[in-house]
C-alpha cells in the first residue's frame, strides 16, 4: 500500500517538475527584475554624463530602495503567476487530478513561491550588483556587503536610543539582523500564495483588499482586547507626562516581557502565522472544487 | 468497480442531478448519453474527484474519490472537454507528467500519437485544438488507468481522426481498464460503446449492455412505417425504426434512433429493462 500522505520519493519528483515548470514559467521575469537594478543604474550613469560630465551610478540607498520595491513585486506577484491557474476549471482539473497528494502539492507550492523562487531572484539580484559595483568605481558599496554592515549601522544610528533600549533587551542586536525579517518575506509570499488560490480572478488587487479589511478589523478588536487591565493606569500616566517610549515596559510587565524578548516573540509569532497560512493554503487544495 | 448510490449533486439551489445510482464494471467501455444540462460532465467530475458530491455516495475500489489519494488518482484518468495546453513539447509532457501513473507507458503514448498522426515533439501550446486533444487522448490511453472518464473525446476532432480515435480506443484499452465516454456524438463511438447509459435530469433512464438492447429491442432498418414503433425516423432510402422485440430477433443498434426512443418513452423503457 502506498502512502497517500507523504512520499518523499514522490515529493521530491513532483518538487522537480514545478521547479522546471518555475523557470520556464517564471524565469525571463526574475530576470527581467534582477536587471532593473542594472537598468536604472546605467540609466542613471548616462544621464549624470550629460548634466555633468562624469560617470554617477546610483548610490547604495537609491540601490537599496530599488531592490526592496523589486523583491516585494517579486514576492507579490509570483505565487499568483506560477500557481493562480489552480482556479482555472482546465488547468486546475488537471492539478487536482494528479496522483501527488494534497500535502505534497502544498510544501511544494510553498517552497517554490515562497523560498526558492525569492531566494534566486535575491541570488541574481545581488550578483548582478556585485559585477556592477566591480565595474563602476562610483557604485560605493555593494547590496551584499551593505547586508552585512546594515546591523552596525542600525545599531550606530539608534545610538543612545539603543543604549537605553538594551537595558530592558536581550540581544538587542538580534533585532536588526536581516535573518529576522526572512519569516516576514515568507508570509508576504504565503498571504499571496492563498489570495491567488481562493481568487479566481483580480487575485492581487483582491488579497491588498482583504489584507486592508483585515487589518482594520483586527485593529478595531485588538486595541480594546489589548487596553483591558491597563486602560486606567495607561490614562494616568500620559495625564501626568510620565509615559515615555523607554519606561513603557517597566510599567506594563507582560509588554516587558515582550521587549525583552522581542526577537524570539516576533520569530514566534510570524512561524505560527505562517503555520496558520500553510494550513489555510493546504485546505484550499483539500477542498477546490472544479 | 465503481457504485454509485443515491448520488445528489446541486449547485447552490439549481439541482443537477438526484437519486443516482449505477454500478460500472471492470473491463467495460460505457457510453454515456443524455441531452445538454441533465449532468453528464458533472458526473464524470464527481467521479474524478473533482467535486464533492451533496448527496450519496461514489465508492471507486472501496474510495472515495473526492478524497484524491495518490494510490487511487494514479488509477484515475479524467480527460475533459477542454483540456489545457502547456507551454511545452508533448513527450516531455508525457514523461513529466506520467511518472505519476504506476502503469504509465510512454512507448505506448508515442505509439498512440503515431496512431493518431500527431508530432510528439512539437510544442503543446503551439497545437490545434484537435492535435492537443489527441495528444491529451493519446496520454489518456498510456497511462493506462483502470478507470477512465472521457467528456466529449471526439469534439474537436476531424473525420479521419474519429476513426482513428476508435481505433486507438479498442486497440490500447487495456482489458482490465473501465471507460466511460460521454459524447452527443453517438455516431463517432457506435462501433466501441457497451454498454449504454442514458442519463436524464435526475435519472438514469437505461444503463444495459448491447446484447441486453437488441434482445428487448428491434433496430428495422426497413422502408414501412411500424404504427406501434417506439421511435420512427424517415432516412434517405427508408426508415428506421425502433420497436420491442418479444421474438428476440438480432439487430443492429442504431444508437441515435435508441436514445430518441429512450427519451420518448421513459417510464416504458425503464421498466423493459428493470423487469
Amino acid at each position: 500500500m502506498k502512502n497517500d500522505v507523504f512520499s518523499f520519493n514522490r515529493f521530491s519528483r513532483y518538487l522537480a517538475t514545478d521547479i522546471r515548470n518555475a523557470v520556464s514559467n517564471y524565469g525571463i521575469t526574475i530576470l527581467v527584475m534582477a536587471t532593473l537594478g542594472l537598468s536604472i543604474d546605467v540609466f542613471t550613469g548616462l544621464f549624470s554624463m550629460i548634466v555633468s560630465d562624469g560617470w554617477h551610478g546610483m548610490g547604495i540607498v537609491s540601490r537599496s530602495v530599488l531592490f526592496m520595491i523589486a523583491f516585494l513585486v517579486i514576492l507579490i506577484s509570483a505565487p499568483s503567476k506560477l500557481f493562480g491557474h489552480v482556479t482555472d476549471r482546465k488547468e486546475g482539473s488537471a492539478f487536482l487530478t494528479l496522483p501527488v497528494s494534497t500535502l505534497e502539492k502544498t510544501i511544494s507550492m510553498v517552497l517554490v513561491a515562497c523560498v526558492l523562487v525569492p531566494a534566486a531572484f535575491v541570488i541574481v539580484y545581488f550578483s548582478i550588483d556585485l559585477i556592477v559595483c566591480c565595474c563602476d568605481p562610483t557604485c560605493g558599496e555593494s547590496l551584499i556587503s551593505a547586508v552585512a554592515t546594515i546591523k552596525v549601522e542600525i545599531l550606530d544610528k539608534l545610538g543612545e536610543a539603543m543604549a537605553e533600549l538594551s537595558a530592558v533587551m536581550q540581544n538587542p542586536e538580534a533585532l536588526v539582523s536581516p535573518l529576522l525579517y526572512v519569516d516576514d518575506f515568507i508570509q508576504i509570499s504565503l498571504l499571496f500564495l492563498l489570495g491567488a488560490l481562493v481568487f479566481k480572478k483580480s487575485k492581487i488587487a483582491k488579497t491588498i483588499g482583504c489584507l486592508i479589511l483585515i487589518s482594520m478589523v483586527l485593529s478595531m478588536i485588538a486595541t480594546p482586547l489589548m487596553m483591558v487591565g491597563i486602560k486606567d493606569e495607561m490614562e494616568q500616566l500620559v495625564m501626568n507626562n510620565e509615559l515615555t517610549p523607554f519606561n513603557f515596559p517597566e510599567h506594563f510587565p507582560f509588554i516587558t516581557w515582550i521587549c525583552q524578548h522581542l526577537a524570539l516573540s516576533d520569530t514566534v509569532s510570524d512561524t505560527v502565522m505562517n503555520l496558520l497560512l500553510m494550513f489555510f493554503i493546504w485546505l484550499r487544495i483539500k477542498k477546490i472544487n472544479h | 468497480m465503481i457504485t454509485i448510490k443515491e448520488l445528489g449533486f446541486s449547485y447552490g439551489s439549481n439541482v443537477v442531478l438526484k437519486d443516482i445510482s449505477l454500478n460500472l464494471e471492470e473491463g467495460r467501455i460505457y457510453g454515456l448519453l443524455g441531452e445538454n444540462g441533465v449532468g453528464k460532465t458533472t458526473l464524470l467530475t464527481l467521479l474524478a474527484g473533482l467535486k464533492k458530491t451533496t448527496s450519496g455516495t461514489i465508492d471507486i475500489d472501496g474510495r472515495n474519490p473526492f478524497d484524491r489519494q495518490p494510490s487511487l488518482l494514479s488509477n484515475i484518468y479524467y480527460l475533459p472537454d477542454e483540456v489545457p495546453a502547456p507551454r511545452r513539447a508533448a513527450i516531455g509532457f508525457a514523461r513529466d507528467n506520467g511518472q505519476y501513473w504506476e502503469k504509465f507507458d510512454l512507448t505506448k503514448f508515442s505509439e498512440i500519437m503515431k496512431v493518431l498522426d500527431t508530432d510528439e515533439n512539437q510544442r503543446m501550446d503551439h497545437m490545434s485544438y484537435g492535435q492537443l486533444k489527441k495528444t491529451m487522448i493519446s496520454f489518456a490511453l498510456a497511462t493506462n488507468a483502470r478507470y477512465m472518464f472521457m467528456d466529449e473525446p471526439t469534439n474537436g476532432l476531424d473525420i479521419p481522426s474519429k476513426a482513428q480515435f476508435r481505433k486507438a480506443v479498442s486497440k490500447y484499452t487495456s482489458d482490465e481498464s473501465t471507460l466511460l465516454i460521454s459524447t452527443h456524438q453517438a455516431r463517432d463511438l457506435e462501433a466501441i460503446i457497451d454498454p449504454i447509459i442514458i442519463l436524464d435530469r435526475q435519472d438514469v433512464l437505461l444503463n444495459a449492455s448491447i446484447g441486453e438492447i437488441t434482445e428487448k429491442l428491434y433496430f428495422d432498418y426497413g422502408t414501412e412505417i411500424d404504427p406501434d414503433a417506439l421511435y420512427s425516423e424517415m432516412v434517405p432510402g427508408g426508415c428506421i425504426q425502433v420497436t420491442p422485440n418479444p421474438s428476440g430477433a438480432e439487430s443492429k443498434v442504431n444508437i441515435e434512433a435508441l436514445f430518441n426512443a429512450v427519451l420518448l418513452h421513459k417510464s416504458e423503457i425503464k421498466e423493459m429493462f428493470n423487469k
